[in-house]
């Protein structure tokens, strides 16, 4: 993750998958928006002036991972991670760790997985343009 | 210095859409274009009316057919540098490769759809015509 950004308006892509609602533009850069919510099956995030969204390199992709709200940075120690639920549904399946801090558990996220998965989920053949 | 490019903004429903002129054979009547020709839904959208198209050369066969639009905005100059490519994993999700890009006008980006692709991909009522 390099880095999270306010949600330009976002222009919709025609017929493609709901957790790809749009791109918007960032710096002179036309950038993708994955929505997790849609990809596990959750209500879409809402897009306003206010949503703010990670951007995330995944090997050749490059994608702006939206959120309804971004409560800020902890720091856990690697050691103290847990395995993941052994869940392989909904958004258990794209969990890489359980972290703990003074809050309680913070489910950590595989973006690759997540990211792989989707790209997959939306071109099952393989195809796609790219 | 950046190179111009001529580009073709259109209306289908409530988006704008643009095109490489070149594209674009002629803009035409709806009326005057027979009802099996015509493209009228596509991934862009459905168009509110159905008054005015934008011809198109398949590049099949010496086809034309007519892609259905609200409106033709008219033509803009734009330079390399507000063209941008799809970004990789919006081509890798999507199915269609009628989507070739961004223009940024007015600090928005504008899909730049390959016409031909298109209309050979969504033929919608058109039937074909001898060359």
């Amino acid at each position: 993750m390099t880095e999270v950004v306010r949600v330009g308006p976002l222009t919709r892509l025609p017929a493609a998958p709901s957790f790809l609602p749009g791109v918007f533009t960032h710096r002179g850069e036309v950038l993708p928006v994955l929505d997790i919510g849609q990809l596990v099956g959750h209500a879409a995030v809402p897009i306003r002036a206010s949503t703010r969204a990670a951007l995330v390199h995944c090997g050749p992709w490059k994608v702006a991972v939206v959120s309804e709200a971004v409560e800020g940075l902890v720091a856990i120690p690697r050691r103290s991670l847990e395995p993941p639920p052994s869940e392989s549904s909904g958004v258990a399946e794209f969990l890489s760790a359980i972290g703990r801090d003074r809050n309680g558990a913070i489910a950590i996220l595989d973006l690759a997985r997540l990211v792989e998965t989707a790209r997959a989920r939306a071109v099952p053949s393989g195809g796609g343009h790219a | 210095m950046s190179e111009a490019t001529e580009i073709l903004l259109f209306q289908v429903g409530p988006r704008v859409f643009a095109s490489a002129v070149f594209d674009a054979v002629r803009i035409a009547s709806v009326r005057d274009v027979p009802a099996g020709e015509l493209v009228v839904g596509s991934p862009l959208g459905m168009p509110f009316a159905r008054e005015r198209g934008i011809v198109v050369e398949t590049h099949e066969h010496g086809e034309q057919r007519t892609l259905v639009v609200d409106q033709v905005l008219g033509v803009r100059q734009v330079t390399d540098a507000e063209l941008h490519p799809l970004p990789a994993f919006a081509a890798a999700c999507l199915t269609s490769g009628a989507v070739s890009g961004f223009v940024i006008v007015d600090e928005a980006p504008v899909l730049l759809v390959d016409l031909p692709t298109l209309v050979r991909e969504h033929p919608g009522t058109a039937s074909k015509r001898a060359a």
